[in-house]
């Protein structure tokens, strides 16, 4: 998968987690809406993990700083990609 | 507080520069129903939210038009980067032009720079919460008009997508609204100011 494949994986898991936790504001007892945030928690890690193995930092506490200062690496996400 | 995540809520890879079209778009960011607006309208009014379910709402919902306005600009930027100073005639865009170039500013389509006299955050629940379903209303019908106008599928799948999102948040300040309802006296159920009042 190409950056933005894989961008696309960490947008969809990162939209299901929000979406379900507006919902669980309003609805906090709801357990398979619970259930649901659960499986999408496991998921959503997996996801970032993958893409900032790649393609670098989503978040700037985790770069990993034997690679130098990468948080200013790469395309801003206002940046199109050629 | 809050941290960054370097990524957009939804993508935005616009391809042909249309500056005609960033002149209207802009007013989601900056204008009087747009994202800026609705950002510090829900993070000013959690302050005096008494029920914490609903404060949570307003925090979460105020956080998500933050990455909405985000969007809106991503998009005003991408229809404005590449043009030609003749485009930008013929698309009568010179007088932002003139002061902004390429670049991004928080104004509504017809030039009003942001302003805060566009929201409310009055204290009061119950009012605050009617005007949070209002507001959503009101970017709806923006966004609305937006799609009657816009002709490029790169920009109609995120705007799209923020139209769909304010129908959600709709139904989520509903039932919030529900939410401090219920916890009012029934003797004075629409009066009271439960955050100043029952204290």
């Amino acid at each position: 998968m190409n950056r933005e494949e894989m961008l696309r994986k960490v947008q969809e898991a990162d939209f299901v987690l929000y979406d379900v936790s507006l919902f669980l504001d309003t609805h906090p007892d709801n357990q398979a809406a619970l259930n649901f945030f659960k499986e999408y928690q496991a998921y959503y890690t997996e996801v970032v993990s993958d893409y900032e193995a790649a393609f670098g930092p989503l978040v700037s506490y985790d770069v990993d700083t034997d690679q130098g200062w990468t948080w200013v690496q790469g395309p801003w996400p206002w940046e199109m990609e050629d | 507080m809050w941290k960054y995540e370097k990524k957009l809520q939804f993508p935005v890879n616009i391809k042909n520069p249309n500056p005609a079209m960033a002149k209207y778009i802009i007013s989601q960011y900056g204008g009087p129903h747009g994202e800026i607006g609705a950002s510090l309208r829900y993070l000013s009014q959690r302050f005096s939210m008494p029920n914490r379910q609903v404060a949570g709402i307003l925090t979460d919902i105020g956080t998500e038009e933050l990455a909405h306005l985000e969007i809106v600009s991503t998009i005003v930027r991408q229809l404005m980067k590449g043009a030609t100073v003749e485009q930008i005639k013929a698309a009568g865009v010179e007088d932002y032009f003139v002061d902004h170039t390429a670049g991004v500013y928080p104004q509504a389509a017809n030039g009003m720079p942001f302003n805060a006299a566009t929201l409310a955050s009055t204290g009061d629940a119950i009012t605050d919460l009617s005007e949070d379903m209002a507001a959503e209303q009101k970017a709806r019908l923006t966004y609305d008009n937006i799609l009657r106008m816009a002709d490029d599928p790169d920009v109609i799948a995120p705007i799209r997508f923020l139209r769909e999102r304010e129908i959600v948040h709709y139904q989520r300040f509903g039932e919030s609204l529900r939410l401090v309802q219920d916890g009012l006296n029934s003797k004075n159920f629409y009066a009271i100011n439960p955050e100043f009042d029952m204290r």
